[in-house]
């Protein structure tokens, strides 16, 4: 069973996020923060995280960047709604930075679920 | 009753319909205050914030940025809407509406302004906006809307109608610009003015749009059509021009009453808000001085804090009691403005107004003419008090004693993607091999002399650097810091003047200051001079302040333009630093600046940085030591990061080894 860890500020997002993927049947593990996510895939060593951008603490380009240096094998899902102006291309950013998939906020479920499987299947 | 009906009823009012039973001065003040009231209330919302249009300096910089955004360099669009319709239908009382109606405009082109376009009032009647990124057939749809919503405003033309009246077909930006060796304004101004003539509307098209098109029926129109009557507000030399017209009529000097109307306290109450509401509250005084005037009396604006008024067939007495009459006119009117604080977002000060605006007498001709001499003279005397002198030598500036070296930092403006300057900053490499910058490298021994010096030397080695690049035909805009300590002092601001004095004019079209240093409780007077001082020699003027800072209100009006905040020496959490730079940025857009970021030392900082809106951010250095910044390029978004990701690496391989 793949194991989906899930980084982001909004409980809200985290909570739909966590029944879409248990739904789908994978273990899902979250975090509030950056900080906390790096923390969380050092100990369970996901198969793949899902990362949101702008947090407090540690925000997602950073974590990317530390998810990548520690975790070799795992694929990342980014995903934004940008900065308070919008103009950011944080998701173009997270790509360079080492996200293998991205996604703005908001998406749909269907949307979401076919990218996490390609990435699953992708890393098998 | 609609906005647009609002507007135009007010507009009819203020134009001259008479209601029979009143005499002219109950009814004039009636009129004023309903047009006021209908005005206020009526204009239509705007959908963002109101966005004046720009500057000739800002709208420099701002095409400076579109011209050298790499590929979008022919993609943007320049419309033209002219008020000249306008200005003609209300001819008789432009005095008294015009900027009133400036406004109404201003309003409805924000309404339609992407983030990036941008607007500039050309000439008396016409307002230039640039779309960056639209195409001249998408340009003309968005500006024949604008244009036509003006004219459903203002004329009374059916909102559906399309009106070419008021639209000038213009032209697209053009890399040709940046090759004139003028100003990009002139060039600009040159590239409208081809525009214009290539389109000149045909004699169908050029005609006032048409009495008998106009809803509101041949008395309005009649009226507007009369003998027209002589502007009663004068330019100081036209005013002394009428009194010394007026004294050789009666042969014994210049008879009826003068008074001087000082607003300065007006302007002081609203201080904070200047930029946003002292264009109105200027509209507001003329209008209900102009509505108290005769055909006989003249006025005149006096030092931007005052109005000088001629009563042409009243005695000084007379002249007083009007003065009064204004005074409690204007006094009423802006509390009405205040009552509407909260749309303007003024603070709710509560201050007696009766005593804000002052009355003085000034009854006679020769007062008036010492005063205007002596304004003019005092403003020659200024520019000679400094003899300037030749210090661009190498020799001379290798002579300052003090040993640094200077380092570039690109500043990246986020929202274009491209390097858009760069800072020039004093470093010196310290015993501990830690490099320090800007006034750090004085250590704790900073004086005003040393702290002058390490200006002077800044602003001598960025002009060199500026005018080797232009020698070699490359172009930057550089920023360099000075300090407010160093502009503070009588002294040291007087050495620091004397440098600018010998800054090459070509240097200073690319130059701008970033004061340093800047108190927060300083005075917005003292700051305007400072910045004044400064702004001869440059195209901009910035500050820095501390990252907790996040209101701004006393630089409103002082000609700062930019802030920023350096967090390299914050030693706070990072979670604490971001907050702060968010209320940073909302501070700064609370009164319309940009906001600039330096120092940040980590990816997180960087990407919030971006995410909390600063337009600026200010990345590694170039090299440590360049001899002068490249040209304005592209950036990648990856070199943001790369020093700091190098940085990174080289920490966990030594964790790791060590």
């Amino acid at each position: 069973m793949s194991k989906v860890l899930i980084i982001d500020d909004d409980q809200n997002i985290r909570t739909l996020l966590r029944v879409v993927h248990e739904a789908g049947g994978y273990t899902v593990t979250e975090a509030q923060d950056g900080n906390m996510g790096v923390r969380e895939a050092q100990k369970n060593q996901p198969d793949l995280a899902i990362v949101d951008i702008l947090m407090p603490e540690k925000e997602g380009i950073q974590t990317i960047h530390e998810l990548k240096n520690s975790l070799t094998d795992a694929r990342i899902l980014a995903i934004s709604g940008g900065g308070r102006k919008g103009e950011a291309g944080f998701l173009q950013l997270a790509k360079k930075m080492g996200a293998d998939e991205v996604l703005a906020k908001p998406f749909g479920v269907k949307e979401l679920t076919e990218t996490v499987q390609a990435l699953l299947a992708g890393r098998r | 009753m609609g906005a647009a009906k609002s507007i135009q009823h007010w507009l009819r009012k203020v134009a001259g319909i008479h209601h029979p039973g009143l005499n002219d001065e109950d009814e004039a003040a009636m009129e004023m205050a309903e047009g006021l009231e209908s005005t206020l209330t009526a204009l239509p919302p705007t959908k963002g914030r109101l966005r004046r249009p720009l500057t000739k300096d800002n709208f420099e910089e701002k095409l400076w940025g579109f011209l050298t955004a790499g590929d979008e360099l022919t993609a943007g669009s320049v419309q033209l809407v002219n008020l000249m319709e306008v200005h003609e239908r209300f001819t008789r009382h432009w005095g008294r509406i015009g900027e009133m109606v400036h406004m109404l405009v201003q309003m409805i082109i924000s309404d339609h302004l992407a983030e990036d376009d941008v607007y500039i009032r050309l000439r008396e009647h016409s307002y230039a906006i640039v779309f960056p990124g639209l195409p001249l057939p998408e340009a003309e749809s968005k500006c024949a809307y604008i244009a036509a919503k003006i004219s459903h405003y203002l004329l009374g033309t059916p909102m559906e109608t399309s009106d070419d009246r008021l639209q000038s077909i213009a032209f697209a930006l053009d890399e040709a610009m940046l090759n004139t060796g003028d100003s990009l304004h002139e060039a600009f101004c040159q590239a409208v003015e081809k525009a214009e003539n290539r389109t000149a509307p045909s004699p169908t098209t050029g005609s006032v749009g048409g009495a008998a098109a106009q809803p509101e029926g041949p008395a309005f129109v009649e009226m507007a059509a009369g003998e027209p009557v002589a502007d009663c507000l004068l330019g100081s030399d036209a005013f002394e021009e009428y009194l010394e017209l007026a004294s050789a009529d009666t042969g014994a000097g210049c008879v009826g009453g003068m008074q001087i109307l000082d607003i300065d306290a007006v302007q002081q109450r609203y201080e904070a808000y200047w930029d946003r509401i002292g264009e109105q509250v200027m509209t507001i005084v003329q209008m209900v001085i102009e509505d108290h005037l005769s055909k006989e009396d003249r006025y005149t604006k006096w030092e931007g804090k005052s109005f000088l008024i001629y009563f042409g067939k009243k005695s000084p007495d007379e002249a007083k009691k009007v003065c009064h009459r204004i005074t409690r006119e204007i006094t009423k009117l802006l509390a009405e403005l205040d009552s509407d604080a909260d749309r303007l977002a003024v603070d709710h000060t509560i201050l007696d107004l009766e005593r804000t605006v002052i009355v003085k007498e000034e009854p006679h001709l020769p007062q008036i003419k010492r005063l205007l001499g002596e304004k003019m003279s005092g403003g020659v005397e200024r520019v000679k008090a400094r003899p300037p002198t030749k210090i661009w030598s190498s020799d001379q500036a290798d002579a300052v004693p003090l040993d640094i070296s200077f380092s570039y930092w690109p500043v990246w403006y986020v929202r274009r993607s491209v390097i858009t300057t760069s800072v020039c900053l004093p470093a010196k490499q310290m015993p501990d091999g830690r490099t320090r910058y800007g006034h750090g490298l004085l250590g704790k021994q900073v004086n005003l002399s040393s702290l002058v010096e390490l200006d002077e030397k800044t602003l001598q080695r960025t002009c060199e650097d500026m005018s080797r690049m232009f020698e070699n035909g490359r172009k930057a805009l550089i920023v360099c810091p000075v300090h407010y300590y160093t502009l503070s002092k009588p002294d040291g601001r007087k050495r620091y003047m004397t440098v600018c004095d010998n800054i090459p004019e070509m240097v200073k079209k690319y130059l701008s200051f970033e004061v340093v240093g800047l108190p927060g409780e300083i005075s917005p007077v003292f700051t305007r001079e400072i910045v004044g001082d400064l702004q001869p020699y440059c195209r901009s003027v910035g500050a820095q302040f501390p990252l907790n800072r996040s209101s701004f209100g006393n630089l409103a009006g002082t000609g700062i333009n930019l802030i920023g905040a350096d967090i390299s020496d914050q030693l706070l959490p990072e979670s604490k630093i971001m907050r702060l730079m968010e209320q940073f940025v909302s501070g700064a857009e609370g009164v319309k600046m940009e906001a600039y970021i330096r120092g940040l030392h980590s990816i997180s900082l960087v990407t919030s940085a971006v995410g909390s809106g600063f337009d600026y951010i200010a990345g590694p250095a170039i090299q440590e030591d360049s001899p002068s910044p490249d040209y304005v390029m592209r950036f990648e978004a990856e070199d943001l990061f790369s020093h700091l990701i190098a940085r990174q690496k080289m920490e966990i391989s030594e964790a790791a080894t060590g």
